[in-house]
């Protein structure tokens, strides 16, 4: 058999049995509807955009007044940054530092020790010495430097420090964490540390011309010890 | 519509004019909000029994002249605080540090906010530093 005789006789079957053959539960004569969003889709594909977005005034004042109002709220905000020491809680603004101790049952909440700077001060004069509920301080002065040694109750410190522009760098006195910042623009250095029981700070003001190293600073606070009185 | 239009630059008049004195603060430095003159704000707050005892210390560099300060005792109410006491202070000098008490606390939580302007000459600069909250 040829092809053409094969495809004649095929066809000769179909148009005699094929319509027997068809089984009409198949057949969905329900012609078909396609989704909206399809037909959206296939509106823009085809270029017929029927919905065009008016411009109005009311649209645009809206649109430019959200826009002023993200500008100003980003430019005006105080930006604050949780800084994690394991000592001290740290948040950090755009220009100064709010630091406070974690909550040590354990540490106490009076003097019983009493903590000094053990190093050779006589350079300077001790101008004042206090104790109080929740500090206890020692200044000490010379022409050209004044030195605040500063012994807290962890229960009760709070304070803001200037690091407006300055590095908050993180640092180890005697094995017990702490933070310098060196701020250079206002001759002063301050580092404070927590040895456990005590918050222990050294903040450090001195003359335009007058040159105290941090390498002094940290001495200064390694010789920190607890004395008998 | 123009109603809408109306309150919406008004609504943009007041916040620009919001941030135009501390702009004007900044270029005159008549009183900057910035931590020029101040190293460091401490307030600390504790309490016996009914009685709270405040504290706060600024300490400034060496240019600083003059420091005033007010130190308020405030009770939470909700979200807000109020204020339970006050007391002003000031200093010629580069430090200052107030001490005071108050008694017949009621229960609440307190905390203790330092408010200062730090001199230094004709310039001067607003810091602030609020303590940890204590609850009786």
């Amino acid at each position: 058999m040829t092809d053409l005789e094969f495809e004649q006789y095929i066809t000769s079957v179909i148009k005699e049995y094929g319509a027997n053959y068809i089984d009409e539960s198949l057949i969905d004569n329900t012609p078909h509807k396609f989704s909206p969003e399809f037909e959206r889709k296939m509106d823009i594909l085809m270029g017929k955009n029927y919905k065009k977005v008016r411009i109005t005034p009311k649209r645009l004042l809206i649109a430019v007044t959200a826009a002023l109002l993200a500008v100003f709220i980003l430019a005006m905000s105080v930006s604050a940054f949780r800084e994690a020491f394991i000592n001290f809680f740290m948040n950090i603004f755009d220009t100064h530092t709010v630091v406070q101790s974690v909550d040590d049952i354990d540490a106490p909440l009076d003097f019983t020790d009493k903590y000094e700077i053990t190093s050779d001060m006589s350079d300077y004069d001790l101008i004042n010495s206090f104790e109080d509920i929740s500090n206890r301080e020692y200044i000490y002065k010379n022409e050209n430097c004044t030195i605040y040694f500063t012994q807290s109750i962890k229960e009760y410190y709070h304070e803001s420090v200037n690091t407006e522009d300055y590095e908050i760098e993180s640092i180890y006195i005697d094995n017990c964490e702490g933070f310098y910042v060196n701020m250079y623009n206002q001759n002063g250095q301050i580092l404070i540390w927590d040895n456990g029981d005590y918050v222990l700070s050294i903040l450090v003001s001195h003359d335009d011309d007058y040159e105290f190293s941090k390498d002094k600073l940290i001495n200064m606070a390694n010789s920190v010890q607890k004395v008998e009185k | 519509m123009k109603r809408t239009i109306i309150a919406i630059l008004l609504a943009l008049s007041v916040l620009f004019s919001a941030g135009i004195p501390v702009c004007a603060y900044g270029w005159e430095n008549i009183a900057s909000p910035y931590y020029l003159y101040t190293y460091s704000v401490k307030s600390t707050l504790v309490i016996s029994g009914n009685t709270a005892y405040c504290k706060s210390e600024i300490k400034g560099d060496r240019t600083v002249t003059k420091i005033y300060a007010t130190q308020y005792l405030e009770k939470k109410n909700g979200d807000k605080w109020d204020i339970v006491d006050y007391w002003n202070d000031s200093a010629d000098g580069n430090s200052l540090s107030m001490s005071n008490s108050k008694d017949n606390l009621g229960n609440g939580t307190y905390h203790v906010r330092t408010v200062a302007t730090v001199y230094s000459g004709s310039k001067s600069e607003p810091v602030e530093d609020t303590s940890k909250e204590v609850t009786i």
